[in-house]
């Protein structure tokens, strides 16, 4: 069997795009505390949990937007390699 | 369990000292006073009250369960005049009670200082005073009286004597009530306009008889001769409630009564309407079936600031703690991407029940809250030992009498009672 290798460049691609997706939905929160009554910033500590959560939703959201793209760039990519 | 039984007695004067420290309890229920404050005793504190029961049927055999459990009381006699029920009286009770078939006897006993009194209703009243003429302090189950003169002759006959008179309205020694009582007090639902309760069942209410000879002296309550039915049976635990809640008695009663699905030879209604009205326009919206009992039993005290629902113990305010901001973002992200187009203006709002599930009135573990019939009788034993009346607890029993005799004749007569021309 054939070991996949992971290489720390990518590695450290997929933690950027995650952090990212962390700051969006930190954003989210922010923007939630300023729109909506009776909230308070403190939430931004006691809703630290759903912040997270939804960045990993926000990371698999993007995590297929991004494969759904590769498969569609494949047979292109194919194409070029051959020539 | 024993643990629990053991200290109900310090937790009933401990739990009440903590919430009649608030003020409103110690003037408007004034048993917690009485039973906190050192009242010069007629029985010894030490020293145990002699109780006899008049009754060891279904509810006195209840009764006589509690009561082992109560320190302060010996039962001393027990009284049946049907068999099964006597014997079975005497040998549930703890200790080695007299066994009496008729209860005049029971009353001559001069060592037995009140009695418990849970007949078939048509027998309490003559009961109540037959023990008071023996100086007998009673509790008797409710409702206390079967008729208005009844309850005129027995408020009478307490004035007279000074003796004690207790209901078997539990609710009044339950933590939650009087917890939810002194919230009230000091505005937590805010304007209280109307209290809705019903009591559902479903079975026919019947019990087991041996021979037919006996049916209508077992299954007293299905004849108008012995009992007004689901009114006095059920209906007056939830009366007592909302007169002591509302600080006042009902002005006029309406409602309608049928028996439209028991149809087996039974006199009294099996699904009852009523809308009581009390002073300041507030309804007291009372029913009670015995042919589904989906939404059970309950108590919905309703204010502009909130309601209580009583028997779950519950608060709910009109107001309830927002969600935290980013739930609401993400189900409004939610409801923008899922929802169907709603069909009216963006100004339409749904009025379904809130989804709100409330809080509890006392936040404490339901095995830890003491049992309110326990406490009752509890709290009757310290008051035959002080040799004292609760003020106010004479009242209590009369008037859930009163209005569920007067909500039951509004059925009958259908016609809008008033209570001032009924009592005048």
């Amino acid at each position: 069997m054939k070991d996949l290798v992971i290489s720390a460049k990518t590695i450290k691609k997929e933690l950027l795009i995650w952090l990212l997706c962390f700051l969006a939905a930190f954003g989210m929160n922010v923007y939630s505390i300023i729109k909506f009554d009776n909230t308070s910033f403190i939430e931004l500590i006691t809703q630290l949990h759903i912040v997270v959560i939804l960045s990993f939703v926000f990371f698999a959201l993007l995590y297929l937007l991004r494969l759904i793209f590769r498969l569609a760039a494949y047979p292109f990519t194919r194409k070029g390699s051959k020539q | 369990m024993s643990n629990d039984k053991k200290i109900t007695r310090r937790e009933l004067i401990e739990n009440m000292k903590t919430i009649a420290a608030g003020g409103a309890l110690a003037g408007t229920v004034p048993w917690i006073s009485l039973l906190s404050e050192n009242v010069p005793a007629a029985v010894p504190a030490s020293d145990k009250v002699n109780v006899g029961f008049i009754g060891t049927g279904s509810r006195g055999k209840a009764l006589i369960r509690y009561a082992n459990n109560v320190p302060a009381i010996n039962i001393a006699a027990t009284c049946d005049n049907y068999e099964p029920n006597f014997k079975r009286g005497l040998q549930i009770a703890k200790g080695s009670p007299k066994g009496y078939k008729d209860y005049r006897k029971l009353l001559e006993d001069k060592s037995i200082d009140c009695v418990i009194i849970a007949t078939p209703l048509h027998l309490h009243a003559q009961m109540v005073l037959d023990a008071f003429d023996a100086g007998k302090h009673v509790f008797c189950e409710k409702a206390l009286t079967k008729t208005i003169e009844e309850a005129k002759q027995v408020s009478r006959a307490q004035k007279k004597t000074g003796l004690i008179l207790q209901t078997g309205h539990q609710r009044i020694f339950d933590i939650r009530y009087l917890k939810a009582f002194e919230d009230m007090k000091a505005g937590k639902l805010g304007k209280v306009t109307q209290i809705r309760a019903y009591w559902h069942r479903n079975g026919d209410w019947r019990r087991h008889v041996p021979k037919p000879s006996l049916e209508r002296k077992i299954n007293w309550r299905m004849y108008r001769e012995y009992s007004l039915g689901l009114m006095t049976e059920l209906a007056s635990h939830h009366l007592q409630v909302a007169n002591w809640f509302l600080g006042s008695t009902p002005e006029k009663v309406m409602g309608s009564g049928s028996i439209n699905y028991w149809k087996d030879g039974r006199e009294v209604y099996d699904n009852v309407n009523v809308v009581y009205r009390y002073p300041g326009g507030i309804h007291v919206v009372y029913d009670s079936l015995i042919s589904n009992k989906h939404y059970g039993c309950e108590l919905q005290m309703m204010g502009d600031k909130g309601l209580y629902e009583l028997e779950l113990g519950k608060f709910y305010s009109e107001n309830p703690p927002a969600p935290a901001g980013i739930l609401r973002l993400i189900n409004d992200i939610e409801h923008s991407i899922f929802d169907p187009v709603p069909i009216a203006g963006a100004s339409w709002v749904p009025e379904n029940a809130s989804k709100y599930k409330g809080e509890y009135i006392v936040d404490m573990h339901k095995s830890r809250i003491p049992n309110n019939t326990l406490l009752s009788l509890e709290a009757f034993a310290e008051t035959v030992k002080k040799g004292k009346p609760v003020p106010g607890m004479l009242e209590h029993g009369i008037d859930a009498a009163v209005a569920v005799i007067l909500g039951d004749k509004a059925m009958v007569e259908n016609k809008i009672v008033n209570f001032s021309e009924e009592l005048a």
